[in-house]
C-alpha cells in the first residue's frame, strides 16, 4: 500500500485508540468506588461500652445511606472489629453465645475472628478501628 | 438433492445474496440443499414451489429491463416509499413446511416475552423511585393497586418465563443441530443475548429492596470475590463499594434500564437478521401427514406446493396462538399468584432473614454444597466460565455435517445429561431452600433413628455437621447428641423443658445462644413436641 494511504489509515485508527481510551479512563476513574480504608469513620459508642471479658457486640451505624454494623470484640490484645458478613458469600452472621455462626453453610468463627469450621476461605474481615477521646469510631474495611 | 427431494432439505426462508430470487442457486454454504428459490427453474426437483416473475428491484418498476414489467403488481403506498414492496412480499410467501412443531416457535416467544418486559418495565419505571430510602415504598406503593399489582406481577413472572423461554429455545436450537454452519453466529449472538437476560434477571433482582432482593444479591455478588486476581474488583465494581448500599442500587438500577437494554437491541438486531438471512433449520424427518404415501404413489396433487406452504398467514396465526397461550399463562400467574414482597431490606439482618438466591441460582447453590470449601472458586466462578467458553465455543468445535439426534450420540448424550444434573441440582436446591422436615405430625414414643435424625439431619446438621460442628455440637449421630457441645449436655432425658436443645428449639435458651435452626423459621410445632416426646421417653437411641 503507498505510504501515505498506510498513514492516513494508521493515523485514524491511532485517533480513534486515544479517543476510545479517554471514555473508558473516565468511565473507570468513575465508577471505581474510593478504597474502603478512606471511608469516613463514624462513633459507634464509648469505650467503656465494651468492657473486657464480654461477649463480642453488635453496633450499628449509617454508611453509604444503609445501616451497616460491625462486631466490636474486646480482645486481650484491645477492641477489634468485625464485618459482620461471613467470608465465604457474605451471609450475615451471628454471635451463637460461643462463636460467629453463618445460617447459609454452618460457617463458624472463633471471637477472635479466626475459621472454626465451614467453607469460610479466611477468617472474618475487620474494619478499621480508632479510639478518639473514649469514643470507638469504626471505618471501612482494612483485612 | 437426494432423490425424494426431501431428507435433506435447507433453511426455509433463506436470503444469502447467492439465493436471491433468479440466481438458480440450491445449495448453501452448508452443503445442504435448499428449496428452490422463485423464480428459478425447478428442473427435476419434486418440491415445487409456484414460480413467480423476476422481482425488480428499480424502484417504479423501469430502468433495469426498459420498460414496465407486465406482471409486477402493484405495491402499497408505504411500501414503495420505504422500498419494502419486493423484499416484504417476498418474505410473506417464502415457503415454509407445512408439519411445525410448537417448539419451531420458542425463539418468537422469547421476543415476545422481551417485548412484554420492555413495556411492562417501562410502565413500572414511572412509579419506581431507585434509592435506599424510597425504593421499598414505592414497590409497595405500586403493589397496593390492583393494576399495580397486576403489572408487577407480569414484569416479575414474565422474568422468569423469559429465563426458561430462552433456555429451551436453546436447548431445542442444540438438539436439532441448528447451531451449525451457516448459523455459527446465530447461535454466538444467541448466547450472549441469554447471558445479557441473566444481567437483567440479576440487576432486576434487587430493585424491590426486600430482604430477599437485599439478602440474594450479596451474596450472589460475593460470587464473583472468588474469580482469582480480578474478583475483588469486579466485586467492588459491581457494588460500588465494600457492601450493598445506595450505591448499588443506583448501579444496578442504571444496568437494568440502561446499560443492558442498549445491548440486548444491538446483539437483538444481530441475532434477528442472522435468523431472517439463514432461515429456520428444518428438522429432516418431518413431512405432513399424507405426504410420504403421495409421494410414492406418484399423486401429489393435494400438494401443490410440496411439502411447503407460504409463511402468510399459516406461520404468523400460528404464532398468535403460541403467544396467546404465553399471555394467557403469564396473565394468570401474575393475577392469581402475588409476587412476593418481604419486609424491607435490612442491612442489618435483625430478623435473622436466611439468604435464598434466586431460583435459577438454585442449582450452582446446591452444587456448592457438595464441593469442599477450597474448590468453592471452581464452582462459582470456574464452572460458568467453562459454560460460556463451552456454549460460544460450540458451533466452532463441532463442525460435524450432521444434525440429526441419533447421529450425534456424544454430544446429545453429554447434553442431556447436563440437562438432567441441572434440573436435578435445581430441584434439590429448592426444596432445601425451603427447609423440609422429617416429620409432619408428632410421634407419640419417637426412636432416635425413625424419628429424630429425620428431624435434625433435613434442620440442623448443616452447621451441626460430622466435621467441625458449630458450637461442638454434632447432630449427626446418637452419640454426638448425648454428648453435646461446649455449652455442656443439651439433652436431659425425662426433662424437655430442660435440656438445652428444646430450649433452643423454643427460642428461650440461656447465655446468648440464639434461637434454632439459626437464621430461619422455627421448626413447626409437631417436630419440636415430637423431640420432646423422645426426650420425654428418656432420649433412648
Amino acid at each position: 500500500m503507498p505510504t501515505r494511504r498506510r498513514f492516513l489509515l494508521w493515523m485514524a485508527a491511532g485517533i480513534w485508540a486515544v479517543m476510545l481510551a479517554g471514555y473508558a479512563a473516565v468511565a473507570s476513574l468513575f465508577l471505581t468506588p474510593r478504597p474502603s480504608a478512606a471511608e469516613p469513620l463514624q462513633d459507634v459508642g464509648a469505650v467503656t461500652d465494651f468492657p473486657s471479658g464480654s461477649p463480642p457486640k453488635l453496633v450499628t451505624y449509617t454508611g453509604g445511606g444503609v445501616e451497616d454494623g460491625v462486631y466490636i470484640a474486646p480482645l486481650p490484645t484491645g477492641l477489634v472489629a468485625f464485618d459482620f458478613h461471613c467470608t465465604h458469600l457474605q451471609c450475615p452472621i451471628q454471635w451463637a453465645g460461643t462463636e460467629f455462626a453463618c445460617p447459609c453453610h454452618g460457617s463458624t468463627f472463633a471471637e477472635d475472628g479466626r475459621v472454626l469450621g465451614g467453607p469460610a476461605p479466611r477468617p472474618l474481615h475487620r474494619h478499621r478501628l480508632v479510639i478518639q477521646n473514649g469514643r470507638v469510631r469504626i471505618g471501612g474495611i482494612v483485612s | 438433492m437426494s432423490k425424494d427431494g426431501m431428507s435433506d432439505r435447507g433453511a426455509r426462508g433463506s436470503r444469502a445474496p447467492s439465493e436471491r430470487p433468479g440466481s438458480g442457486a440450491t445449495a448453501g454454504r452448508d452443503g445442504h440443499a435448499r428449496p428452490p428459490a422463485r423464480g428459478a427453474a425447478n428442473g427435476s426437483t419434486s418440491i415445487a414451489v409456484p414460480e413467480r416473475p423476476l422481482p425488480l428491484r428499480a424502484p417504479g418498476g423501469d430502468g433495469v429491463h426498459g420498460g414496465r414489467p407486465p406482471a409486477r403488481p402493484r405495491v402499497g403506498y408505504l411500501a414503495e416509499r420505504l422500498g419494502l414492496g419486493d423484499d416484504a412480499r417476498e418474505f410473506l410467501h417464502h415457503p415454509v413446511p407445512m408439519r411445525t412443531s410448537p417448539l419451531d416457535y420458542l425463539g418468537f416467544l422469547t421476543a415476545f416475552v422481551f417485548a412484554s418486559q420492555i413495556v411492562t418495565g417501562m410502565l413500572l419505571a414511572t412509579a419506581y423511585s431507585p434509592t435506599v430510602t424510597q425504593a421499598y415504598p414505592s414497590v409497595r406503593a405500586i403493589m397496593a393497586s390492583p393494576s399495580g399489582a397486576l403489572l408487577r406481577g407480569l414484569h416479575a413472572w414474565g422474568a422468569d418465563a423469559l429465563i426458561i423461554l430462552a433456555v429451551l429455545h436453546l436447548l431445542r436450537v442444540f438438539f436439532i443441530g441448528a447451531y451449525k454452519a451457516p448459523r455459527e453466529f446465530t447461535w454466538v449472538t444467541g448466547t450472549l443475548l441469554l447471558s445479557v437476560t441473566i444481567g437483567f434477571a440479576f440487576t432486576g433482582y434487587l430493585l424491590p429492596w426486600d430482604q430477599q432482593a437485599y439478602w440474594a444479591t450479596v451474596v450472589g455478588t460475593a460470587m464473583a470475590a472468588y474469580a482469582p486476581v480480578v474478583g475483588g474488583g469486579i466485586l467492588h465494581l459491581l457494588r460500588g463499594g465494600t457492601d450493598i448500599t445506595g450505591a448499588t442500587l443506583t448501579r444496578f438500577y442504571a444496568l437494568h434500564v440502561l446499560v443492558l437494554p442498549g445491548l440486548l437491541l444491538l446483539i437483538f438486531a444481530a441475532h434477528f437478521a442472522l435468523v431472517l438471512t439463514h432461515g429456520q433449520t428444518e428438522v429432516e424427518t418431518r413431512l405432513p401427514k399424507g405426504y410420504r404415501a403421495a409421494h410414492r404413489k406418484g399423486d401429489t396433487a393435494d400438494f401443490p406446493h410440496g411439502p411447503y406452504r407460504p409463511f402468510w398467514p399459516y406461520t404468523p396465526a400460528q404464532m398468535t396462538v403460541a403467544v396467546a397461550v404465553v399471555v394467557a399463562i403469564l396473565g394468570a400467574l401474575a393475577i392469581f399468584v402475588r409476587v412476593p414482597l418481604l419486609a424491607a431490606a435490612d442491612p442489618l439482618n435483625r430478623a435473622h432473614y436466611r439468604p435464598v438466591p434466586a431460583w435459577y441460582f438454585y442449582g450452582v447453590y446446591q452444587f456448592l454444597k457438595f464441593l469442599p470449601g477450597r474448590l468453592d472458586g471452581l464452582g462459582m466462578v470456574g464452572l460458568p466460565l467453562l459454560a460460556a467458553v463451552v456454549l460460544i465455543g460450540l458451533p466452532f468445535a463441532d463442525r460435524g455435517p450432521a444434525r440429526a439426534a441419533r447421529r450425534r450420540p456424544f454430544a446429545i448424550g453429554a447434553a442431556t445429561l447436563v440437562v438432567i444434573a441441572a434440573v436435578g441440582l435445581t430441584y434439590m436446591g429448592w426444596r432445601g431452600s425451603r427447609g423440609v422436615s422429617g416429620t409432619a405430625t408428632v410421634v407419640k414414643n419417637p426412636t432416635f433413628a425413625a424419628d429424630i435424625a429425620p428431624i435434625f439431619s433435613a434442620n440442623c446438621t448443616t452447621c451441626h455437621g460430622a466435621a467441625a460442628p458449630s458450637g461442638g455440637l454434632s447432630l449427626t449421630s446418637y452419640a454426638g447428641v448425648m454428648k453435646g457441645g461446649r455449652s455442656g449436655a443439651v439433652i436431659k432425658p425425662g426433662d424437655p423443658a430442660g435440656s438445652l436443645l428444646v430450649q433452643a428449639l423454643e427460642g428461650r435458651a440461656p447465655n446468648g445462644v440464639p434461637p434454632m435452626p439459626l437464621g430461619q423459621q422455627p421448626l413447626p410445632a409437631t417436630d419440636i413436641q415430637t423431640v420432646k416426646n423422645w426426650i420425654q421417653g428418656g432420649a433412648k437411641p
